[in-house]
């Protein structure tokens, strides 16, 4: 209590001090006026009396001080006196104090937003109910309706199983502009399961998975706000869906978004509970696990249930050998990991470099101060007052620096959020926040004791009388310098090195030969009913035969998964004539429906015999076409053509005859291996679901709206989706590996010049500090040539050892990036030779520009100074 | 002699309690007359001693007119000033015998 009070009293002293300051002077005086009286009376001269009074009393102004120090608070008063003393300071010297902010603002912005970006993706928990019991059941599967309720009779690990079934497209209208939204179909349990809830009206539950329920639909924010305006009353009304009414009951949170960013409405999953099909699955399993379960022991569990269900059902032997239950957190960000993690480990480089370039910047400053601060300790500054000075400037430029840098990291934010793969999970939860500015200020505050401390240590070192001599030849902090340019290099090229090893990757990437042409190829993909299987083959051929006819296809053919698209079903091999001896597994392939000249649209070459067509009709005998993969791995040394083969779901238990062989196309990425694959015709194995693809003359989006026209004319009940060109569906495939160059790259540019900068300074200064010993050297008969490289070794020398060190250190870069790399080695020869090559020379020129002064030196002139 | 830390708010306090309104000369007259010469005030220990006080409420001071018609700031005791000095007196007594009983020479038995 006491103290409170006395701490109040001093805080408002401060204020009133001038105003106490007079009243301190009034008091003294009118003591030494009594004193004095006092002293007359004794007999003493009136001048005596005043002296012996001054002399009893002690000096009157240092305790007016005493007293002014005893009202307020010294320290703070110091403190603000220091940061005037700072601003003033720095205003004196804009460039410095621009480049320190400027290099700080960079450094601080940008590991802010790569920090906002990785927090909201990978550090945050998922924004699910107690989300670390979400679990993803086997995610390479889509189950069927009669899986999910397997799982729930029978999962005692699963406390609970939904259904979440992405990339319904639906027809909007009703509305001014008729549009196609991709829905996602959910089991009622969907959101209790997630333990979501909307930020408007309600969410549905089981009941709305009932036959007969009444159709309703929950919206996502953005839809809600572009398609609705933001309509609040929108809710409990209805909207024209697939031509029927659905009752809007909800509008989810801007940031819920579940396993894609593309999903703009969910509507209750009625799948056809009588479907006993175990392979036509259209839903991916979530999950809650049970208290205290571990994915682990789910997926053992899942795998005996899968056996269980192979005897009941006579499913196939090789039916759920690979179930598996994945962390929901894992399934969903794994892939995105090492991507983040590179950025983020590249960024703080760059903090790195930017501190130690400031740090260098400042001992410059402190080298061109040293009569200042000499001044200043002769008249009787502590090492100590001056350090805290010196401290208080660097504090000044922090706080500066730091707040500009969250501008530009909120601008970076923005700026990243564009960039990112559209694929990157939790896109919508990347936003600014309280965690992304307090990751800022605790970046301010650290860089700032870092850079700031090390001016402060030197000058408290360094003797009063040195620095006041002035003495030229004692250079200032050298050693430090040196010591922080080859830091800076050997940062720089360590960032170099990563960049030009993702460069590598990608330009092995844009010489991989996919097996196919991605360009001037058009695609989409479209949903048939099935329902009548003559309609429906009938329904193909007329798609293919009208868009064959329009103006600018060149050819058109259908295909069950696309390339790249990250879809494919795969099946066991069964050779005729070629029992499998008992326990051994069968061979795997990848299985294609194709339709028209699909291969013809990709331009895959046919290797042997003849490609599927009209011949390979519904009745006609049973043929399919392998690529070289399958026949190596199933027909090794054999001729494969006239065999007969089976493929589980591909073929039922037809024997189909092999009539070609075509090359191998890398279906999964462009970086796996192209996967066995055989191809029967949409003829003789009729699927719902297929993408058609067209080789176009011109630019393939310029088509989307004509061959649209061209399907909704047929019928105009088939939903269209995915409408891009097969280029786009390849570079989404190579997004991240793209995204890390591009930020690697402008995180090494950065890194270069802030590295030249200070080969440059260091350099600059050393000519500025030997004139006289250079100019002395000419007199003597040196050439200037010989001054040159004199001074140019100051800067060339340590910029090489920081080579050395960073070529090193580049070593372990590979392993960082060792998700990303592709085509190259993580330890890479060239990458190893060309960044400290690269690096060297720029640094060369770095040291020869201010080096070139040398030469110009008159020695007359600088010997007469 | 130099005024030893800590004592010297008590013989302020003291001070004022038996004089009355007092300003900063009287007070210190009054020290150095009642330590007969042995202590020696100058401004720079008194006026700090007075504003700590001040702040601490103990004392309050206010600008008035001295015996000889001079402005002068006279300080007063408060009722927070009474209870402290009261306190200050007790444990003084208490450390001076204390510290007394240490100091007096005594034979054990």
């Amino acid at each position: 209590m006491r103290r409170i009070r006395i701490a109040l009293a001093r805080v408002a002293g401060m204020y009133t001090r001038d105003r106490g300051a007079d009243d301190v002077r009034e008091e003294l005086e009118s003591h030494l006026e009594m004193a004095t009286a006092e002293n007359v009376r004794r007999g003493m001269a009136p001048a005596e009396a005043r002296r012996q009074a001054l002399l009893a009393a002690g000096g009157m102004m240092q305790a007016a001080e005493a007293v002014r120090d005893r009202r307020g608070l010294p320290w703070l008063e110091n403190a603000a006196g220091d940061a005037r003393y700072a601003v003033r300071a720095l205003r004196r010297n804009p460039g410095f104090a621009a480049a320190v902010v400027g290099v700080l603002a960079v450094g601080i912005g940008a590991n802010a937003a790569v920090f906002g970006v990785t927090d909201a993706v990978l550090l945050r928990p998922l924004p699910f109910s107690q989300a670390e019991r979400l679990v993803h059941v086997w995610p390479e599967r889509f189950l069927a309706q009669r899986e999910v309720t397997l799982l729930r009779e029978r999962a005692r690990a699963l406390e609970e199983v939904g259904s979440y079934s992405p990339g319904w497209l639906m027809s909007l209208t009703g509305v001014d502009e008729p549009e196609q939204l991709n829905a996602a179909r959910v089991s009622g349990n969907f959101f209790e399961l997630l333990g979501a809830r909307p930020a408007l009206g309600r969410v549905f539950g089981m009941a709305a998975e009932a036959p007969g329920a009444e159709p309703v639909a929950v919206l996502d924010w953005r839809l809600w706000r572009t398609k609705f305006g933001a309509d609040t009353a929108l809710v409990g009304r209805t909207i024209q869906l697939e031509g029927g009414p659905v009752l809007v009951v909800g509008v989810m949170p801007r940031e819920f978004q579940f396993m894609d960013n593309a999903t703009q409405l969910w509507l209750p999953l009625a799948m056809d509970r009588e479907a006993m099909s175990w392979a036509g699955g259209i839903t991916q399993g979530v999950a809650r696990l049970a208290p205290g379960v571990t994915p682990a022991t789910a997926t053992q569990e899942l795998r005996a249930l899968t056996e269980r269900a192979r005897a009941e059902y006579g499913v196939g032997a090789e039916y759920g050998r690979d179930a598996d239950v994945v962390a929901l957190r894992e399934s969903l960000l794994g892939g995105t990991r090492p991507m983040l993690i590179a950025v983020l480990a590249a960024v703080g480089l760059v903090l790195l470099i930017a501190t130690v370039n400031v740090a260098n910047l400042l001992l410059v400053r402190a080298t061109d101060r040293r009569v200042e601060l000499a001044v200043r300790a002769a008249l009787g500054a502590t090492r100590g007052r001056i350090a805290r000075q010196l401290l208080t400037e660097s504090l000044v430029l922090g706080v500066v620096g730091g707040a500009l840098g969250i501008l530009l990291a909120v601008a970076g934010l923005a700026l990243l959020r564009g960039l990112l793969p559209p694929e990157t999970p939790r896109l919508a939860e990347i936003a600014v926040d309280g965690r992304m500015l307090a990751f800022a200020l605790v970046l301010t505050i650290g860089v700032t004791a870092l850079f700031g401390s090390l001016p402060s240590l030197a000058a408290a070192r360094q003797s009063i009388v040195g620095r006041l001599r002035q003495d030229r030849s004692v250079a200032g902090h050298r050693p430090a310098r040196r010591a922080l340019v080859t830091v800076e290099v050997a940062l720089a090229l360590v960032l170099l090195a990563g960049a030009v090893l993702m460069l590598r990757t990608v330009q092995a990437l844009n010489d991989v030969d996919p097996g196919f042409r991605s360009d001037r190829v058009l695609t989409m993909r479209l949903q048939q009913s099935m329902s009548e299987p003559d309609a429906a083959r009938a329904y193909w051929r007329e798609v293919m035969d009208r868009l064959a006819a329009l103006p600018g296809v060149e050819v058109v053919g259908t295909v069950l998964h696309l390339p790249m698209s990250g879809r494919k079903w795969q099946a066991p091999v069964e050779v005729d004539g070629r029992p499998l001896p008992a326990g051994v597994e069968p061979p795997r392939t990848a299985w294609q429906v194709v339709g028209g000249d699909y291969f013809d649209v990709i331009g895959t070459p046919l290797l042997r015999g003849r490609r599927l067509d009209g011949r390979d009709h519904f009745e006609a005998p049973r043929t399919m076409v392998v690529n070289e993969a399958f026949a190596r791995l199933v027909f090794p040394g054999e001729d494969p053509l006239a065999r007969r083969v089976r493929a589980g779901n591909a073929t039922g238990t037809e024997w189909f005859t092999i009539v070609g062989v075509v090359g191998s196309v890398r279906h999964d990425s462009l970086t796996a291996p192209p996967p066995p694959e055989i191809y029967v015709s949409i003829e003789q194995r009729l699927v719902g679901s297929n993408s058609v693809a067209m080789r176009t003359t011109g630019d393939p989006l310029t088509l989307a709206a004509p061959v649209r026209d061209v399907i909704w004319s047929i019928d105009a009940d088939i939903p269209i989706s995915q409408v891009q060109s097969l280029d786009q569906l390849v570079a989404r495939s190579t997004a991240a590996r793209r995204f890390v160059l591009m930020l690697l790259g402008a995180f090494a540019l950065i890194a270069i010049v802030l590295g030249v900068v200070g080969i440059w300074g260091v350099v600059a200064f050393t000519v500025r500090q030997r004139t006289r010993e250079l100019g002395l050297r000419m007199a003597l008969g040196s050439s200037p040539a010989a001054a040159v490289r004199l001074v140019m070794t100051e800067g060339v020398l340590f910029a090489l050892v920081g080579i050395v060190i960073g070529g090193l250190a580049s070593l372990a870069v590979g392993r960082v990036l060792a998700g990303l790399l592709w085509g190259v080695a993580p330890v890479d020869a060239t990458t190893l030779v060309a960044a400290p090559a690269a690096l060297l020379a720029v640094a060369s020129l770095a040291a020869w520009l201010p080096a070139r002064r040398a030469a110009r030196l008159d020695p007359a002139t600088v010997l007469r100074e | 002699m130099e005024v030893k830390p800590g004592t010297l708010s008590l013989m302020i306090l003291t001070t004022l309690d038996v004089l009355g309104p007092l300003h900063g000369y009287g007070i210190a007259r009054r020290i150095e007359e009642t330590s007969r010469g042995r202590l020696t005030l100058n401004y720079g220990t008194l006026y700090p001693a007075l504003v700590k006080l001040e702040q601490e409420g103990f004392i309050s001071a206010e600008w008035g007119q001295s015996e000889n018609n001079r402005r002068a700031k006279y300080y007063s005791l408060t009722k927070a000033g009474r209870s402290e000095l009261a306190r200050e007196t007790r444990e003084w007594h208490e450390t001076a015998s204390l510290i007394a009983a240490f100091l007096t020479p005594r034979r054990e038995a």
